[in-house]
């Protein structure tokens, strides 16, 4: 259908999917990374790649999934640099959080980059726990339990998981 | 802890948007995406080209030679075009760091046996004409400003060739940010050598615009239900300035070499503009009792 080749068509797609929703891979690398320098890279990296590979797209109804992975690699990719650089600058305090002064945003940060994600995507961009494993490439019963251990960690009750 | 410190970090969490000027640099980087892909498939076709011309080639070789049975056949092969045939010109194209222009449009040629014929090529011509020298100028005013990014195409595209019908698509694809597409539809009747227009097909009488339109609201709806994906503007509250209603005399339509009659829509004329150009073929049961 349509007169465009499927190519030309992908193409749009992804870019339309990219511009209505920047801000949420912005603030899910941002939350990741910490620095707008660092997440807006990300970002850009990955609109590039979407767009530069959108020919191979199979299914253009997925392609706002398949976006998301790309961002999610690239999230990948600067975190552990992020991650491997705090490493060495930090010296050890050696001393453990204080369950008193408990704070949710730091702990969730201790948690595995994929409950992170899991648990951000699920709570704060209301995504479906299908979509997320889509996005991580992951079966179902993966994404469930990267939740449950991610809430467990976090000893967060919620009324409905 | 729970709910309630859930919501706080959440509201902090939506509070993080991505600053301006990185959007923008976002989209540079997606126009450049664009340019990129379009260079690499470029070299993909020449390549594919390539072989393609060597393997005829190959064929030229080998098969007079190998019966006379297959040296016959080749000469009943038609030549390309009888009555019209296009040249392809190339009108101006232009690329640096930020602007790509590509226009390269087929002329249509006739044998120069109808007059009718004549006139109404060299009218077409002269529009396509028009319309590509009226974006040229465009792109070339854009360029004077130096900033932002821009990308034009224009070709065209032999959609229908057969006996009596020849229809010339003009595509103009045009992106700075977003891309658009326009598309402009000239087709010769030629059994009379004159320009087709929609109402020369039907029964005067008939109420051929609502009858093609319903059917294709009937299509639309089917593809709408059968994928979520797709969308018109059509049974959509929210988009009722948009709804599609009926189609007109200046709707662009060609006849695809299977005889079906198909309407054509630009982006954004029935649809989001993430759909792009769509059409519709309309079934000849549909047509058979309007037409003359």
């Amino acid at each position: 259908m349509g007169l465009l080749s499927k190519n030309k068509k992908n193409e749009k797609i992804v870019e339309q999917i990219l511009l209505e929703n920047y801000n949420k891979y912005f603030r899910l690398a941002y939350s990741h990374v910490k620095n707008e320098e660092d997440a807006a890279d990300i970002v850009q990296n990955g609109a590039y790649k979407a767009i530069l590979n959108s020919g191979q797209l199979k299914k253009p109804e997925f392609a706002a999934t398949w976006i998301y992975r790309i961002m999610l690699n690239e999230i990948k990719q600067q975190y552990k640099a992020v991650k491997f650089e705090s490493m060495e600058e930090v010296p050890e305090t050696g001393k453990q959080d204080v369950y008193e002064n408990f704070d949710l945003k730091e702990a969730m940060d201790q948690l595995e980059l994929a409950d992170q994600v899991v648990i951000r995507l699920r709570y704060f961009e209301d995504m479906k726990l299908e979509e997320i494993a889509q996005i991580q490439n992951e079966k179902l019963s993966t994404i469930k339990s990267r939740l449950y251990r991610g809430l467990r960690k976090l000893r967060v009750q919620m009324e409905e998981v | 802890m729970g709910n309630e410190e859930i919501k706080k970090i959440k509201e902090e969490y939506m509070k993080v948007k991505m600053p301006k000027e990185q959007v923008e640099a976002m989209k540079e980087k997606i126009e450049q995406a664009k340019k990129d892909k379009r260079r690499e498939r470029r070299r993909n076709i020449v390549k594919y080209t390539a072989g393609a011309v060597t393997a005829a080639m190959a064929a030229f070789v080998i098969l007079p030679n190998t019966s006379q049975r297959v040296a016959f056949a080749m000469e009943q092969i038609p030549i390309v075009g009888d009555v019209v045939h296009t040249v392809t010109f190339r009108q101006y194209s232009y690329e640096d760091d930020r602007n790509y222009a590509d226009v390269e449009t087929e002329k249509i040629k006739t044998d120069g046996k109808n007059k009718k014929l004549d006139k109404s090529s060299e009218k077409i011509n002269e529009e396509i004409d028009a319309i590509t020298k009226k974006w040229v100028a465009e792109f070339k005013e854009e360029l004077k400003e130096k900033k932002g990014y821009q990308s034009m195409t224009i070709k065209t595209e032999v959609v229908t060739s057969n006996e009596e019908y020849f229809t010339l698509k003009l595509i103009c694809y045009q992106a700075a940010g977003s891309g658009s597409e326009t598309d402009y539809y000239y087709t010769i009747d030629l059994k009379t050598g004159e320009r087709l227009q929609l109402k020369d097909l039907f029964k005067t009488d008939s109420d051929y615009k609502k009858v093609i339109s319903d059917n294709i609201k009937e299509q639309m709806r089917t593809q709408m239900k059968e994928d979520k994906n797709v969308q018109y503007w059509l049974d959509d509250a929210e988009a009722a300035m948009w709804e599609f209603d009926t189609i007109k005399d200046t709707t662009s339509f060609y006849i695809n070499n299977k005889g079906n009659l198909v309407i054509c829509f630009n982006q954004g004329d029935v649809a989001p503009m993430y759909m792009g150009s769509v059409e519709f073929e309309i079934p000849s049961t549909v047509t058979e009792p309007l037409l003359k």
